[in-house]
């Protein structure tokens, strides 16, 4: 999967992701529509996706499980929103799931493409083309003006957003953090946590995004996104030497026993994991530890989920997840199926 | 119940959190609840939300003269979402109600993005007109940055352009 690969970038960038915003002339925005139009929208995309060249499987919403939903959540497959059954909704997934479209989300449609690291670019050429394959069947609505209009009026114009999932231990740890959110707000971009809207930084992994949606190209957008971001990457190293300089033994010492403690666990919370785990990254980051990858890293981030464990383990019980995280970090950790 | 951080005073702010669908309780006085990061993090996420922010923007009477009058009224033919309703939930009902609310959205749009001109992508279908448009708004900017250079020759090339391409949006 996308989500667990290493990519350009990958000591500090996790992944990097394009979400276009589109709706159908017409139709009531999906809060405002009735059952019927959420329907004909489903069925037009549907038939729109047929026709497309790329191929996508859809995804009923509403006739999935709740962890289900929140396992595909949990990797940003879907958003949180779409766990709410008040509207028929549905996903449209690409083999390898690098492609989402959400349908009937807060728009119509939103076309979100992923790729592990840094990559952007990448990202845009795939959003790209599906949203010129959905355009060849679907009259979105469009304001010569305004540009693509959307639910939320902070969207509209290209309806695009920009964002990477970032892992920022040393910038975090020396309390930089805080000052680099306000540069950021300031120019133009917005800091979450890993989980979206409102999230705290879960294992100090951040998801940084574009905020303004209008009165500049796509390209425009996306060059000033990646000049920002390559600061931020470069701060974050930038720290994590000075750090690691500052107090070698001690940043071994506590990184290691991060280490120790996911080894040899034996019921861990998923906000201990979240949190060991992102020490043990930071130590291959600075080459403490060699014999761990980032993709073993990435593949354990993501299994310690709540609803990933109960939709792959089938366990239910609170305190039995506890347990059966400890099993999977310490089998990923040393050395299971992932060298 | 004492305070579990200072374990002295009572425990008079009872938290509790959702983190990746654990539930975490505290109990804190309200000395040390005051200091403690959940609780500022909870301050940060109250009554910040975009949503706050658009609606005091979109309904603040001193920032937009309208035409009609009443602003609170009108009603999107499409959706049938009356403008109040943007006013208290910050979302549009459907596309038509850009164009229903335009005169209203369009200062406080600029607010958000620092512009209300979209120059991006565009959609082909049904979007060849719209490109025209583009290209004619475009066009004619250029004119009367010529104008005011004085640069005439430029000027008349320009609205030559401008007239065809004017013409041939008529015929279309
Ligand atoms: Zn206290
Ligand atoms: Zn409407």
């Amino acid at each position: 999967m996308w989500y667990t690969e290493s990519g350009n970038e990958g000591d500090v960038v996790l992944s990097s992701r394009i979400r276009l915003a589109r709706n159908i002339k017409g139709i009531p925005f999906p809060r405002r529509a009735d059952a019927e139009q959420q329907n004909k929208v489903i069925e037009l995309c549907k038939a729109a996706a047929k026709k497309g060249g790329i191929k996508l499987n859809y995804i009923d919403i509403n006739s999935m499980k709740d962890y289900e939903k929140q396992a595909i959540a949990e990797c940003h497959l879907i958003s949180p929103q779409m766990m709410d059954d008040s509207v028929k909704r549905g996903v449209f997934l690409s083999d390898d799931s690098s492609v989402s479209v959400l349908v009937n989300e807060e728009d119509h449609l939103r076309i979100q493409c992923m790729e592990p690291g840094f990559n952007v670019q990448k990202c845009f050429r795939a959003a790209n083309e599906v949203d010129d394959d959905f355009e060849k069947s679907l009259d979105f609505a469009f304001d010569s003006k305004f540009g693509y209009l959307t639910c939320c009026p902070t969207n509209i114009g290209t309806g695009m957003r920009a964002s990477v999932m970032v892992h920022l231990p040393a910038l975090t740890m020396s309390g930089s953090i805080n000052s680099i959110i306000d540069s950021l707000g300031q120019l133009g971009m917005t800091v979450r946590g890993i989980f979206g809207e409102g999230s705290k930084a879960t294992g100090n992994i951040y998801q940084i995004s574009n905020q303004t949606t209008l009165g500049e190209t796509e390209e425009n957008i996306l060059e000033r996104f990646e000049q920002i971001i390559t600061e931020v990457i470069d701060k974050e190293r930038e720290m994590r030497k000075r750090i690691y300089e500052s107090d070698k033994y001690a940043i071994q010492d506590k990184l290691m026993r991060s280490f120790g403690e996911l080894t040899n666990a034996v019921i861990l919370t998923s906000s201990e994991a979240m949190s060991r785990l992102s020490d043990v990254r930071f130590a291959v980051e600075l080459g403490i530890i060699n014999n761990i990858d980032y993709k073993s890293i990435n593949t354990a981030t993501y299994s310690v989920l709540p609803a990933n464990i109960v939709k792959n383990y089938n366990t239910t019980d609170a305190a039995e997840r506890d347990l059966k995280r400890a099993e999977i970090v310490r089998e990923i950790l040393l050395g299971g199926d992932n060298k | 119940m004492k305070c579990e951080k200072c374990n002295k005073r009572e425990a008079t702010t009872h938290l509790t959190k959702i983190v990746n669908g654990y539930k975490e309780e505290h109990h804190l006085c309200s000395e040390c609840a005051a200091n403690s990061p959940e609780y500022k993090q909870m301050e940060s996420s109250m009554n910040f939300g975009i949503g706050d922010f658009l609606t005091g923007m979109f309904s603040s009477p001193k920032k937009q003269p309208t035409i009609g009058g009443d602003i609170e009224s009108g009603v999107c033919p499409t959706c049938g979402m009356p403008y109040s309703e943007f006013l208290s939930t910050g979302k549009l009902g459907c596309g038509d109600c850009y164009g229903t609310f335009r005169n209203r959205l369009e200062r406080p749009l600029r607010q958000i993005h620092g512009t209300a001109e979209h120059i991006g992508k565009a959609p082909v279908r049904g979007g060849g007109e719209v490109m025209l448009d583009k290209k004619i708004t475009k066009l004619e900017s250029e004119l009367n940055a010529a104008v005011l250079k004085q640069d005439f020759e430029t000027a008349a090339r320009l609205r030559d352009e401008i007239k065809d391409l004017k013409n041939n949006t008529k015929e279309a």
